[in-house]
């Protein structure tokens, strides 16, 4: 039976609660919290970072293959906090 | 609308100027309470690479910046940033934003804030509740204070 619990996102200074499951794809718990902060930003650019800035769901920043991991293999504890962000921040006149 | 104190945009123009140099591009992140309180407390220059066409901010920093401003109940009101030459919004700065909310803002500042009145001829852009980015007179949206 998949365990459920719940962590945390943050998103440009605020910080919600989302329950997860053990078995849950990273994936989807990245399209929820894109859902949780009405992100406009096209999924594939978004990537959820933990606090130590390792990345476990989402596109990496050097374009390569798509992270495909669960809850589990993510190793996600309860209550830990997720950071929603762009994989990559840029801009200019290029 | 968001206020933005005089020290504030002195500081901004000074960060691009020190900075960029006259030559790079150069990015900062006006920064505020998380709350109906729309007023601008202090620029934040981010970890960035730059050329004179374009920035990159570095992931990792972005991802402490993360948890500061959620520590301190803050959070990015808007972007700004510097062209080269006439102001304007790129694909480039249409995708590359650092926020994608509905009603936030990106300036992006012309001849890399180096002439003497670094308000004229800037570009303000909002993204709408379609997720377009689109211009808005700044006087729409900012109120110099």
């Amino acid at each position: 039976m998949a365990e459920a619990f719940s962590i945390q996102i943050t998103y440009n200074g605020i910080t919600r609660d989302l329950q997860v499951q053990s078995e849950e794809q990273m994936q989807a718990v990245l399209a929820h919290a894109i859902g949780l902060f009405n992100v406009q930003q096209q999924p594939h650019q978004m990537g959820l970072f933990t606090e130590a800035n390792v990345q476990v769901a989402g596109r990496p920043s050097d374009n390569s293959q798509e992270i495909h991991q669960s809850v589990e293999q993510a190793g996600l504890q309860p209550g830990q906090l997720l950071i929603l962000r762009q994989s990559v921040v840029q801009g200019g006149a290029a | 609308m968001i206020d933005v104190p005089e020290d504030v945009w002195q500081d901004t123009v000074e960060i691009f100027r020190s900075c960029g140099q006259g030559r790079r591009e150069c990015v900062v992140y006006w920064v505020g309470p998380s709350s109906d309180d729309l007023r601008v407390v202090r620029p934040v220059h981010p970890v960035h690479t730059a050329t004179p066409r374009h920035y990159e901010v570095d992931g990792a920093w972005l991802t402490q910046l993360w948890v500061e401003l959620a520590r301190r109940g803050e959070s990015v009101l808007a972007q700004v940033h510097t062209h080269r030459g006439q102001a304007g919004h790129s694909t480039t700065d249409d995708q590359g934003a650092i926020v994608y909310q509905a009603g936030f803002l990106s300036l992006v500042l012309p001849w890399f804030a180096m002439k003497r009145d670094s308000r004229r001829g800037v570009f303000l852009a909002e993204l709408s509740s379609a997720g377009a980015w689109e211009e808005i007179e700044v006087g729409k949206r900012l109120r110099w204070s």
